[in-house]
């Protein structure tokens, strides 16, 4: 039988619905023809500023039982050398998604604005880097905050928006709703939960920011509850990682709701393996007579499978939830 | 460019207690290597440890390539139980490794502890290259010399030194680079970061250091194993990929603090 693993997320289609996700596939140029790029439905390539970052002290990242810890701080080159010297490298198979992430609102504005390009596929807005001293992760642990960020970028846009969220949010469904209401086409979550190592023989944290973002198949099952919960509340898309080693884990985030899934982690451990989960999730459709992804999606819920990507945000945007000038909280409260 | 190959386990050598030595034939890794150059293998299929372990390539054939190694954690504690047959997924040549494209040279290869894990195929294409090479191997005590006859039968000046005399002359690999009355046209040194330090305070020829640390992908995604080289104009550490811009650096390309 035919196995169409075609990917619609809103206005953002893709080939797999598999993602490289931000800061665990470099730019998409390191792994040469060693790995099926084709395979990869886009890559998040690791989080931009506006201007160059070298990134936190060493030690940046360490094991922990079944995952890692890690303190990069947001090394990149920057937006503008990013647009001049690395994307034209980019093989041009491979879709791209610009992860952004700023201190200020003005930062997340200039930053869309400038990856508003045509080799650019979709914004990933980080409002969720939790290993800068600036305030990256702040935004996205307050609902308030997320909205109002996420309505200035898609302001500043014309590209598909895609929030990433934060787990370590009090309530992430509250800025889940926050970002759909701010016009998010797609939620992301979640980026990594903030963490704590301490190297005893010094008698201190192991790294210099003290906390770090622990990610892998450690956090998956939590990771999963949360996609399950944000994609029974969102009307838009979700875009499901953490922990994702295999294509059954891959399945699950499927079957929770989620509309694509990201691998992160996995790729330090096996730069093909976001490939092999491609083909581990074509095996099992093939086993099952799934003949689209889709019909995966939401599997596992009690009101079954949904197609998320076949317009649903905008009917639901369109229900009246979405007053501009209504305040974000109130909205919030309402929806929750 | 790197490449992964299920590698074949053809010998396991105890060498001490808590020290090893692997052999693999890895036709695809092997025949693109250089020496200074490392394999990120894979110690276990399951989800701990759950990133590969980097070692430099220790001896370099046609088609098979070992590893040496001291038994340190959890991923080394198991690659130490592999037996022959088994298969391994490596991931190889990584990153970049000493220059060997001189010849007619001079070369001092300086080594300490289990940093004279890269020297015997280092040595080997030096002397191919048609160069003079003198190694020098410092270890703790005269259990801890590795390599020292397969560097000198292929026919470098071999120097032994130990921290207590039990093997060689009684000083540190370092003492003993001073001491050397021709201390050669380049120098080549991998160990323990105080023994790298010195030697960049000492060296008076070209000097290449090759980095040991914890190493994430191995491949440049993760950025994880950062090393300081140097300073922005307003004062910001600028660092480098050990995996891919290393792990074999010019001394002048990295920054090391006194341990």
């Amino acid at each position: 039988m035919s196995i169409d693993l075609t990917t619609t997320l809103g206005p953002l289609t893709l080939c797999s619905p598999v993602i490289a996700a931000s800061g665990t596939f470099g730019y998409g140029t390191e792994t040469g023809t060693e790995v099926d790029l084709r395979r990869i439905g886009a890559v998040c390539v690791k989080g931009l500023t506006l201007l160059p970052r070298y990134g936190n002290p060493p030690p940046r990242l360490i094991e922990t039982p079944c995952g890692i810890m890690n303190s990069v701080g947001l090394e990149n080159p920057g937006i503008d050398r990013f647009i001049e010297e690395v994307l034209p490298r980019i093989p041009p198979s491979l879709k791209v998604i610009v992860n952004i992430a700023g201190a200020t609102l003005e930062d997340y504005v200039t930053l869309a604005a400038k990856a508003s390009i045509p080799r650019v596929s979709a914004l990933e807005v980080n409002v969720s880097c939790p290993n800068v001293k600036s305030q990256c992760l702040a935004w996205g642990l307050d609902p308030t905050a997320t909205f109002e960020l996420t309505r200035a970028v898609k302001a500043s846009t014309h590209l598909p928006v895609i929030v990433k969220l934060t787990p370590n949010a009090p309530d992430v469904v509250k800025v889940a709703l926050a970002a759909e209401q701010g016009g998010a086409d797609i939620i992301s979550l979640v980026n990594t939960f903030l963490a704590l190592s301490i190297d005893v023989e010094r008698r201190r944290p192991v790294f210099s920011n003290t906390f770090a973002g622990l990610s892998g198949p450690a956090i998956m099952p939590i990771a999963l509850r949360m996609v399950w919960q944000v994609a029974g509340a969102v009307g838009v898309p979700v875009i499901g990682m953490g922990g994702i080693l295999t294509a059954r884990d891959a399945l699950q985030f499927l079957m929770a709701g989620a509309s694509a899934v990201a691998v992160g982690s996995a790729n330090l451990r096996d730069p093909a393996a976001i490939p092999a989960i491609v083909n581990g999730i074509e095996e099992f459709m093939e086993r099952e007579a799934v003949s689209h992804v889709s019909e995966l999606v939401g599997a596992a819920r009690p009101e079954g499978p949904s197609n998320r990507g076949a317009g649903q945000a905008e009917s639901r945007r369109r229900t009246g939830h979405c007053p501009e000038n209504e305040s974000a909280d109130a909205l919030f409260q309402s929806r929750a | 460019m790197w490449k992964q190959e299920n590698a074949e386990v053809l010998e396991v050598e105890r060498l001490l207690d808590e020290v090893f030595r692997i052999r693999f034939r890895a036709d695809r890794i092997a025949r693109d290597a250089a020496p200074g150059q490392f394999v990120h293998v894979l110690c276990s299929h399951h989800h701990s440890p759950f990133l590969r372990r980097p070692f430099s390539i220790n001896r370099l054939d046609e088609d098979e390539l070992s590893v040496l190694f001291k038994v340190v954690g959890e991923g080394t504690r198991l690659l130490s139980r592999v037996t022959p047959g088994q298969t391994l997924n490596l991931l190889g040549p990584a990153g970049r490794g000493f220059p060997v494209n001189v010849s007619g040279a001079h070369v001092v290869l300086v080594a300490g502890g289990m940093g004279v894990a890269p020297m015997p195929a280092l040595a080997h294409r030096l002397l191919a290259g048609g160069n003079r090479v003198t190694a020098i191997i410092g270890a703790r005590n005269a259990r801890y010399v590795f390599e020292a006859d397969h560097i000198a039968q292929c026919g470098a000046e071999v120097l032994v030194c130990t921290d207590d005399g039990s093997a060689g002359a009684r000083r540190s690999a370092t003492s003993m680079y001073r001491s050397l009355p021709d201390k050669g046209d380049i120098a080549y040194a991998c160990g323990p970061l105080p023994m790298l330090y010195e030697m960049k305070q000492c060296v008076v020829t070209p000097l290449w250091l090759s980095l040991e640390t914890r190493i994430g992908c191995g491949t440049g995604l993760c950025l994880g194993c950062a090393q300081p080289s140097g300073y922005t104009e307003d004062g910001q550490v600028v660092y480098r990929k050990v995996c891919t811009d290393g792990p074999v650096f010019h001394a002048s390309e990295v920054i090391l603090l006194e341990h």
